[in-house]
């Protein structure tokens, strides 16, 4: 019998550099640098990738599917000819959102067990 | 940006393209330039930012980064079969393997060393194991071609293992080649089984391929040999991976991981040489597999043809070489260096002229082991054997010109050359019923342990794994008919090939009815020569077992078609590859059994018998090695030169024997010759100059001559016989007069004893050779065995001194072979005493003696003796040998 497709859930949950990874091309698609360089930023400079983790775990998704390589980004120039750009498939869209949505349950449940009112988001964080 | 920084982001950017290095190439080939464009972005950025310590910062992230991923992407770039281009090229029908092969191998792996660990012997065994753990300790050079690699190899595992004596640690070292190399098997397996596109596949291949392990690793020889220290079961390993290399080649033809795997191969190959030649004997097997593959999947391109005809040409020519090389024959070197010139020069044609340069720097790299026997014994290490300090003699030593040749077309009991009648049918005959006799070993050998010839109770077991093999070796055909060719080459080679080829006497244990005399046989049991080929034999058994799984299971579920429960009744079957397991455990076992100790014992008892400085001369093998064991791996008695009669006719032992440092005496490992031993050492064993050694020549007494040394005198008619380790022992008797005892291992008799039978009295398990004075008269009784025997020394070391392994807590030690001569002569040492007890009238302690000595050999001719002697002491039930 055929195997039948893999579901988006059944890629979660992810590991933390996937998903900051995925996060980073969810707005456009990005090289390997620009990848760094947002997750860096969006984290405050608390998840900082390597090139080896980076580029292991874009195998791994162009592997599964999440991600493609194309071609740069609208307006964008690609300066460096060794570069590639990386965005999401259809697949990594629906496995991103697969994966907020189960952070967003644990959130619940934390809430419940009244774990959430002392969180302080980060101030860039607020009204997003 | 400073100049300083300018320099650092340089240095930075080389070692991180340097650590790129650590990735496989296919991941190299995809994501580097990226990898190294990212780098140099985020590089510029911190130092440029945060100056050096910016950059070392990154350092650190990026290095971490690099060993951590590289090493999970070097693993699943191993453990892939299926990734290469070149696979889709050839047509090769090639399931992907993932990681799921790669954990069932590290289980096969840990499931049998913990087999092996369960019966490694923890100490030393008998024959060859004494010898190599002394060298291996010292590093030294044991017996030709004196096992460089395994020498080295072993001395370096015993320093870095940390736990365990230093024996256990050597043995537990052949354990785990022999465990890897059934993890290599089942890859080997693995990947031939999965070249199908049936059904249920991944079940067939994994269960199929586990299953001919377990058989393959615990046929007996194969286990009997994984748990002591011994080289065959590390040739073994040399072997099969040699096979998976071959697949990984096949795998990713068209590639450079291709080449880099013919390199591999040949290097292994190479290195192998310095444990054992047998490693060798898997190039005709890996010639014939390449062959197959490259007529019958050849790639689409024809460059890339031409370039692996060529490849297979230069790897086949350097495999003639290396064999030339390990068997040292100038002829075969000759005619390997003509076809490795023809392969080179048609590899130059076609401008691959590096391959071949390179695969002779790879030979020639692996092969270099040697060189630590020529370096080595220039320093005199406690073992040197030959002595290959020179060119000369080094070549000696590889060409084992220490051995009587013998062809295969000589008759084995001659020596060779002219005169030699030549191999007769009735001699091969008896070789072929040998090698099927082993063979009827593999499969449940405890079932009757002591019952060498074909044992009924064996043989339906031998039976159902022949059909099995057969019937395996089929299936393994219909799937991959490349490596069904490789395996059965392997099995052909290290079978029936090497019958032919060793051309050994009548076995040990067969032919004894037409082959009397034990000098027509071989000194042992050589079953050990044919491991590999029983080892394939089991893989080809389990493969049979598994089919048979599988056919079974097909009919069942189209018997009770719907019943979801019917396919699952065939997997009982599989039970049948655990058959060798538990059918071989008793014989294969060196870690149970009241035997266990016994060679070290043995050891033990024969050094502490010696008085301090003493020279004893043994026989070899089995009543030396375990000797040098005890005194150049444990220290006990270092003091007793150990001298090899057999060995005594070479110049350079001899030479070895008068430059051996002279040890101290340690009182507190023998305290009762404490009050005997000498307070200087005396000095070395005797004073023969190299002149004198190299002129010491056989001879026929011209005349009659008087020997005369203390108090002997013995007179040698003309025409007396005196070889060179005649005349040695005569002119060290003489020296050492006052200097040093001299005793006789047990057994020998009187030409052992350069015919001076008159002056030896037994004192235990050695013969004392009484030269500065008379035997007490008062001490020493007739032995009934020819010789006199010391009776309170003997008694004493008999009851007092001597350790005996596990044998007195045993009812009756039923023991095989290897063990029985020693055991016999613990007998012959209390039949002695019970005799020299009786003559003296004391009847109750020779009683004792004749219940002690049946104790250790139970026959019906002894207890005869014992129930006339003393009727009821023996129970009536009690076990008996043979007669």
């Amino acid at each position: 019998m055929p195997k039948a497709p893999p579901t988006p859930d059944s890629f979660t949950p992810l590991t933390p550099p996937v998903f900051h990874i995925l996060l980073a091309i969810a707005d456009g698609a990005r090289h390997g640098y620009a990848v760094i360089k947002e997750v860096e930023q969006r984290s405050h400079g608390k998840v900082m990738l390597s090139t080896g983790t980076l580029y292991a775990a874009i195998k791994r998704l162009l592997g599964d599917g999440l991600i493609e390589e194309t071609d740069t980004g609208k307006g964008v120039v690609n300066v460096d000819a060794r570069r590639r750009y990386y965005s999401l498939t259809p697949l990594g869209r629906k496995v991103a959102r697969a994966e907020v949505r189960r952070m967003v349950e644990l959130v619940h449940v934390a809430g419940e067990k009244r774990l959430v009112a002392n969180l302080a988001l980060p101030a860039g964080a607020r009204g997003r | 940006m400073s100049p300083v920084h300018l320099k650092a982001l340089q240095i930075s950017e080389w070692a991180y393209r340097t650590a790129l290095l650590a990735y496989p190439a296919s991941y190299r080939a995809r994501f580097a330039p990226e990898m190294l464009c990212a780098f140099r972005e985020l590089n510029a950025e911190a130092v440029g930012v945060s100056g050096i310590r910016g950059g070392l910062r990154l350092w650190w992230r990026e290095a971490t980064g690099v060993v951590r991923t590289a090493v999970r992407e070097r693993v699943a770039a191993v453990g892939s079969t299926t990734a290469s281009a070149a696979e889709r090229r050839v047509g090769g029908v090639v399931r992907a393997a993932g990681r799921s092969v790669w954990v069932w191998a590290c289980a096969v792996f840990v499931f049998v060393l913990a087999a092996y660990v369960w019966t490694l012997a923890p100490t030393v065994t008998f024959w060859d194991a004494g010898e190599f753990l002394a060298a291996s300790k010292t590093l030294g050079v044991p017996h030709p071609p004196g096992t460089p690699v395994w020498v080295f190899v072993s001395h370096v595992w015993a320093t870095l293992v940390p736990f365990g004596a230093y024996a256990f640690r050597v043995n537990l070292m052949t354990a785990v080649f022999s465990a890897a190399a059934a993890a290599f098997l089942f890859l080997v397996v693995h990947a031939a089984l999965s070249r199908t596109d049936g059904k249920d596949t991944g079940l067939w291949s994994h269960a199929g391929a586990a299953a001919a392990v377990i058989v393959s690793a615990f046929t007996f020889t194969v286990w009997q040999n994984s748990n002591e220290a011994e080289v065959y079961a590390i040739a073994a390993f040399s072997i099969a991976a040699t096979t998976w290399f071959a697949m990984v080649w096949r795998s990713h033809r068209g590639t450079p991981k291709a080449t880099r795997m013919l390199f591999l191969m040949v290097y292994l190959g190479a290195f192998s040489i310095g444990n054992h030649l047998l490693a060798l004997l898997v190039g005709p097997a890996l010639v014939g597999f390449m062959w197959h593959v490259l007529r019958t999947e050849p790639l689409t391109d024809q460059k890339a043809r031409n370039k692996e005809w060529t490849q297979w040409a230069v790897l086949t020519a350097t495999w003639v070489l290396l064999i030339a090389t390990g068997l040292g024959s100038p002829a075969l070197l000759g005619i390997a260096a003509v076809v490795f010139v023809g392969a080179t020069t048609v590899a130059g044609a076609r401008g691959s002229l590096r391959f071949p340069v390179a695969m002779l720097a790879v030979s020639a790299v692996g092969v270099s082991t040697y060189l630590f026997l020529y370096i080595r014994a220039a320093q005199v290490p406690f073992l040197n054997m030959w002595d290959p300090s020179t060119l000369d003699a080094l070549l000696s030593v590889i060409r084992r010109e220490q051995y009587p040749p013998r062809l295969p077309t000589d008759n084995p009991l001659y020596l060779s050359g002219e005169g030699n009648p030549g191999r007769t049918f009735g001699l091969l005959w008896l070789q072929i019923l040998n090698y099927l006799q082993y063979f009827d070993w593999q499969w449940a050998m405890g079932l009757k342990p002591n019952e060498r010839v074909f044992a009924l109770g064996r043989l339906p077991f031998t039976l159902v794994f022949t059909s099995l093999g057969i019937y395996g070796a089929s299936l393994l055909r219909q799937r991959d008919r490349s490596a069904f060719w490789l395996l059965l080459s392997v099995f052909v080679v290290t079978g029936p090939g090497l019958v032919g080829y060793m051309n050994f006497k009548p076995g040990f244990s067969l032919g004894l009815e037409q082959y009397p005399v034990i000098d027509m046989h071989e000194v042992r049991e050589r079953d050990y020569f044919f491991l590999v080929s029983f080892q394939v034999w089991g893989l080809f058994a389990g493969v049979g077992i598994v089919g048979m799984c599988r056919s079974l299971r097909a009919s069942l579920g189209q018997r009770w078609a719907g019943k979801r429960w019917a396919p699952h009744l065939a997997f009982p079957l599989l039970a049948l590859a655990l058959i060798p397991p538990a059918l071989n455990f008793k014989a294969a076992s060196r870690s149970h059994g009241p035997q266990v100790q016994l060679a070290r014992d043995y050891a033990y008892d024969v050094l502490q018998t010696i008085e301090p400085y003493g020279i004893l001369i043994t026989h070899g093998d089995n009543d030396t090695y375990p000797l040098w064991y005890l005194q150049a791996v444990e220290g006990i008695r270092p003091d007793v030169t150990v001298m090899v009669g057999t060995l005594s006719r070479i110049p350079s032992y001899i030479r070895h024997l008068r430059d051996r440092p002279v040890q101290p005496f340690d009182p507190e490992q023998a305290p009762w010759f404490a009050d005997s031993a000498p307070a200087v050492p005396p000095p070395p064993v005797h004073s023969l100059t190299d002149a004198e050694i190299a002129s010491l020549r056989p001879m026929a007494l011209p005349t009659a001559y008087t020997f005369r040394a203390g108090v002997i005198e013995h007179t040698y008619p003309a025409g007396t016989p005196l070889y060179v380790n005649d005349l040695l022992l005569l002119r060290m008797i003489q020296e050492n007069v006052g200097k040093r005892s001299v005793y006789f291992s047990g057994g020998g008799g009187d030409e052992a004893w350069v015919r001076l039978g008159d002056s030896v009295v037994q004192e235990g398990l050695a013969l004392k050779l009484y030269a500065d004075k008379h035997p007490d008269a008062a001490q020493v009784v007739d032995s009934g065995f020819g010789y006199k025997v010391n009776l309170e020394r003997t008694e004493s070391l008999a009851w007092n001194v001597y350790r005996y392994a596990d044998l007195l807590e045993t009812d009756t030690p039923q023991l095989d072979s290897n063990h029985r001569p020693v055991i016999g002569q613990f007998a012959q040492m209390y039949l002695s005493l019970a005799q020299a007890h009786d003559t003296v009238g004391n009847r109750e302690r020779s009683i004792q003696n004749l219940l002690r000595a049946y104790h250790f050999l139970p026959t019906p001719q002894l207890r005869r003796i014992v129930d006339a002697v003393a009727p009821g002491r023996i129970p009536s039930d009690a076990t008996m040998e043979p007669e």
